[in-house]
């Protein structure tokens, strides 16, 4: 049964759930109301997890692939439950496991629902309509009702993670920084866990953030940080008053999964795009690449994200960097657009190894851009820029331009880029998260800079 | 808005955080647009009402910032005199990654372009200099001469780097450079060197003439006697021992008293060798040792810096490691807990001793000449001692018949050090004694061309391997240890286009009687023979690399 589990890390969560005092509920079932769980066509039950509510988990035992189905947020398939509920009814069925007090109660409606779609796919499969179910089974048009019933219930769990999120800072603060620095570590990570349980990893992700902040002296950096946070909860319960960007904005920064298929299906004419560099991160167990394209038209800057389980590699290839190909690039509609989506990838040979020239923002403009961007998403943690022309200083690395003005840059080697400059100034397109400068393309700025001409 | 009134809002919220809201009231907010927006700010509870000021606040402070000003100009390069020298070809950048891990392959490519007048293009030189962080001398200065304006330029800039900069070498590296310049010169050509130290002598700083009196005293000549007498009234009272001690180590009169002396210092008890105070020599003064536990100035120690330490073995007719042992033993029963922590002129004999030892047979010996072969060699003995030492060193292995694996990693040590040696290949014009007869005599006139025969070595080293395998039939046991690892030795720091000069594997000898221990301990070694050949395949990468730098080059060319 385990074969099943989609890597170790959940078959060994599974074997831990697999026991019948995490599960307040147990059912099995079938069509001619079998008593015996060992006859069994489905199995549902509910599995009390880090949330308030337990998650409703349900299996499909009719084919020959078992099917699962989990009110949990996990993106793994089968997930843990699943697997766990599986584990369950076949140490029953053997006597070798804990069984459990299976019940014959009948599935919730969710799952009900979900059984017969399914049951209805395999009789079409089955049918004179042929063996592919994809051909057998015609687009069903969707139900707008239980899409707006199913986005409703999402929308509850959500506002109800907030409620609990907003509580819990507001206990924060009336108890002040020191005693927010005397809580264990497990404090932040279980709040996380609540927020990933409700649907809302942007706010896990915010939440998971604060320990960094705890020993600032005088507060202020975990003060806005908390802020932040009260935005994104202010936001949500103020979202029926916002504007289509502003909502966007807000379902972006709570890490809300896109409707690419809906996204993609407005994308214009392809365009000229260059592939300025990627950066790879890992924060907890997932790894994030942010890879910045340019606009050739207008520098426009344009961010694709793609993640992957911790250590597992990412499925999406990377985009060659340094190169320009016609892109059917697709924002999403945010109220400052930076994200969006690749309506595919053209073939190798479509790219040509070339960086084209655009003009580049002094160190000023740098800041004030950034800051007309934080005025449209106060949750912007960082956005692309081109500045130039500047010299590189090595000790500390900085940048600075022809005002004096400077950046520390960071994740740079500041000799090779002095290397590179080969004695000339240089525009440096990177990452600006309001603090440093991450540089991801050097290009020679044209005729060096003398002396004089830097304006201190 | 200024800064420092952003600053003010947030830090009162901030004051308020510190408390807590069930110890502290929300904060009093000043005027300004800021303060107003977030007096405006009300919500049913304190703790809300903070985290929505929070809230603006932080996104104003975020905002709000200003980039700083940075007084410093940034570094500007400015071209100057056009580079004659060509760039390395691409072809040979390209190994360059490769090269960084495999450093003895690495010191002989820099040497090799260095020869083919190229330079290094600042990019490519950015890894390698980053190796010189260690502080590693030998690399430095192959690796600074083959950068162009603007590498050197770049280099200057670090302060790591600029430590091995050749035109502004720190103290330490200056004295290094001298001590090695004058170790060479002295050796060349004692009379004219010691009569040009004098000229200089009384402009020299401190650091100097220390540096002068020990770089002369590695090959000390007669023509040294009026350096030494002036070194004697050196208002530094280590420099003026020195040179007295010096003194001794030419023929005359104070060494004929020390001769005499030292004897008496050892007593053989029941076949035991110990040591006792013995004569003191007054030419050499009064030491300034107050009591026997300081070792930085003893009569003994001055008896020992006294003599010739070459000789000093012979004169009292012990090997190295007995001579070594006796005296650790004295200074330790004279209260010193740790006898080999010793100061001054005790641990420069020390020094010598261990050197001197390399004229040993011992395994141990070869130990000690693993430890004393490296580049910073050069500043005791002149290179062509030490290449003398290489040789020698080869010619004993050959002979020692221990197996051990302490062997193949002395020999990895030559391997290291005699390419890191500048132009050590090049310039093995030392011929060897008519006395080392055998393997190391045909190596040595194998590999010992004129630099216009270069191009027959492939030639004689297949003579040579031929020779060996008639030999190795012969006489395999002897050879078995050290061989291989003395033929990937010579093999990398000579060959240069031969990856595996060694032919099959040697066949048991018709010659040894069947079912003898002899012809048992016959098979055996060709067994391990065998073995420590096929341990070889470590060497190919290297090898492959250094035929691929001389592929790169010859196609530049």
């Amino acid at each position: 049964m385990l074969a099943l589990a989609p890597d170790s890390a959940s078959a060994q969560a599974a074997r831990q759930l697999s026991s019948p005092g995490k599960w307040p509920t147990l059912n099995a079932g079938s069509q001619s109301d079998a008593q015996l769980p060992s006859d069994a066509q489905w199995l549902w039950g509910e599995c009390q997890g880090s949330g308030r509510k337990p998650y409703l988990v349900g299996v499909d035992l009719r084919t020959p692939e078992y099917a699962c189905k989990c009110s949990c947020p996990s993106r793994k398939f089968p997930c843990k439950h699943g697997l766990a509920l599986l584990l369950l009814h076949v140490g029953g069925q053997q006597g070798a496991g804990q069984q459990g007090s299976w019940g014959a109660a009948a599935p919730p409606e969710v799952l009900s629902k979900w059984l017969e779609s399914r049951r209805a796919r395999q009789d079409a499969a089955a049918g004179p309509g042929g063996a592919d179910p994809e051909l057998a089974a015609p687009a069903k048009a969707a139900d707008p009702a239980a899409k707006a019933k199913r986005e409703a219930a999402r929308h509850a769990k959500i506002g109800s993670g907030l409620e609990d999120l907003h509580l819990w800072m507001q206990d924060l603060i009336r108890g002040g920084l020191p005693a927010a620095r005397k809580l264990p570590y497990r404090t932040w990570d279980a709040q996380a866990a609540r927020l990933i349980d409700a649907q809302a990893p942007g706010a896990a992700r915010l939440v998971r953030q604060i320990p960094d902040h705890l020993h600032a002296e005088n507060g202020e950096a975990l003060l806005s940080h908390l802020g932040k946070l009260a935005l994104l909860c202010g936001g949500w319960a103020n979202r029926d008053a916002l504007s289509d960007p502003e909502r966007w904005q807000l379902l972006s920064a709570l890490g809300q999964p896109l409707d690419s298929a809906a996204l993609l299906a407005g994308h214009g004419t392809p365009e000229a795009w260059t592939v300025m560099g990627s950066v790879q991160e890992t924060e907890g167990k997932l790894d994030t690449r942010r890879t910045w394209l340019r606009r050739v038209r207008d520098g426009q800057a344009a961010l694709i994200l793609d993640f992957a389980p911790s250590g597992r590699g990412f499925t999406v290839p990377s985009l060659p960097s340094l190169q320009t190909a016609a892109l059917g690039v697709c924002f999403v509609p945010t109220l400052h657009p930076v994200r969006a989506l690749l309506a595919g990838v053209p073939e190798l040979p479509d790219w040509r190894p070339e960086v084209p020239d655009l003009p580049a923002a002094s160190i000023a403009e740098l800041y004030a851009a950034h800051a007309r961007a934080l005025a449209l998403d106060p949750w912007l943690e960082r956005s692309a820029f081109s500045i130039g022309p500047v010299r590189v200083l090595p000790d500390p690395a900085q940048a600075q331009d022809a005002f004096g003005h400077a950046v520390p840059l960071s994740r740079a080697d500041p000799y090779a880029l002095l290397a590179e400059a080969r004695g000339g100034p240089l525009n440096l397109f990177g990452e600006w998260n309001g603090a440093t400068f991450t540089p991801l393309t050097v290009q020679q700025a044209g005729p060096a800079l003398n002396d004089t001409e830097v304006r201190a | 808005m200024s800064a420092e009134s952003q600053a003010g809002e947030l830090q009162a919220l901030a004051a308020t955080f510190l408390r807590g809201t069930a110890r502290a009231e929300l904060p009093a907010l000043p005027g300004g647009p800021l303060g107003e927006a977030l007096a405006r700010v009300q919500l049913p509870t304190p703790e809300e009402t903070l985290l929505a000021r929070a809230a603006l606040g932080g996104l104003h402070s975020q905002a709000g910032r200003v980039p700083a000003k940075v007084q410093t100009p940034a570094p500007v390069f400015a071209e100057g005199e056009t580079e004659t020298r060509r760039p390395v070809p691409a072809a040979l950048l390209a190994l360059f990654p490769s090269l960084i891990y495999q450093p003895e392959v690495l010191y002989q490519t820099l040497g090799l372009l260095n020869q083919a007048n190229l330079t290094l293009p600042a990019p490519a030189a950015l890894p390698l200099l980053a190796l010189t962080d260690g502080g590693t001398d030998g690399l430095s200065g192959p690796l600074w001469a083959l950068l162009d304006e603007h590498g050197r330029w770049l280099a200057r800039l670090n302060p790591e780097w600029k430590r091995h900069d050749p035109a502004t070498p720190p103290d330490a590296l200056r004295l290094t450079r001298l001590r090695r310049e004058l170790v060479e010169a002295h050796a060349a050509d004692p009379e004219a060197t010691a009569a040009e130290l004098l000229s200089r002598w009384p402009t020299l700083k401190a650091d100097e003439r220390r540096t002068v009196l020990g770089a002369v005293a590695g090959s000390l000549h007669p023509a040294d006697w009026p350096l030494l007498h002036l070194a004697i009234k050196d208002k530094l009272p280590d420099l003026k021992r020195r040179a007295l001690l010096l003194q001794g180590h030419l023929p005359g009169e104070i060494q004929d008293a020390v001769r005499a002396a030292l004897p008496t210092w050892f007593r053989r008890e029941k076949g035991k060798l110990k040591m006792v105070a013995g004569q003191s020599v007054a030419a050499l003064g009064q030491p300034e040792a107050r009591d026997r536990r300081d070792h930085g100035d003893s009569e003994l120690s001055r008896l020992l810096g006294a003599f010739p330490t070459a000789e000093l073995l012979m004169l009292l007719d012990l090997d190295v490691q007995t001579l070594l042992n006796a005296i650790k033993k004295y200074m330790s029963q004279s209260g010193n807990p740790q006898p080999w922590l010793v100061q001054g002129t005790e641990q420069q004999v020390l020094e010598d001793l261990e050197r001197a030892s390399v004229g040993g047979l011992t395994l141990k010996d070869l130990e000690a000449l693993r430890l004393a072969v490296t580049p910073d060699s050069l500043v005791y003995w002149p290179r062509a001692r030490l290449e003398a030492l290489l040789w020698e060193a080869t010619a004993k292995l050959l002979r020692v018949s221990q197996e051990n694996h302490a062997l193949a990693f002395l020999v990895q040590s030559l391997t290291s050090a005699l390419p890191s040696l500048p132009d050590s290949v090049q310039e093995l014009e030392q011929p060897p004694q008519e006395s080392k007869k055998g393997l190391l005599s045909r190596l040595a006139s194998a590999f010992r061309p004129a630099p216009e025969t270069a191009r027959d070595w492939p030639r004689r080293w297949e003579k040579l391997a031929r020779w060996i395998q008639d030999e190795l039939v012969r006489e395999v046991q002897h050879y078995v240890s050290p061989l291989p690892a003395l033929l990937n030795t010579v093999a990398l720091a000579l060959d240069l286009s031969r990856p595996d000069p060694i032919g099959p594997e040697p066949q048991l000898s018709e010659a040894v009687p069947e079912g003898t221990n002899e012809q048992q301990q016959h098979a055996r070694a060709i067994a391990l023979y065998s073995q420590q050949m096929r341990s070889r395949a470590s060497l190919i990468p290297i090898l492959t690399m250094r035929r691929r730098v001389q592929g790169a080059l010859a196609e530049r060319e």
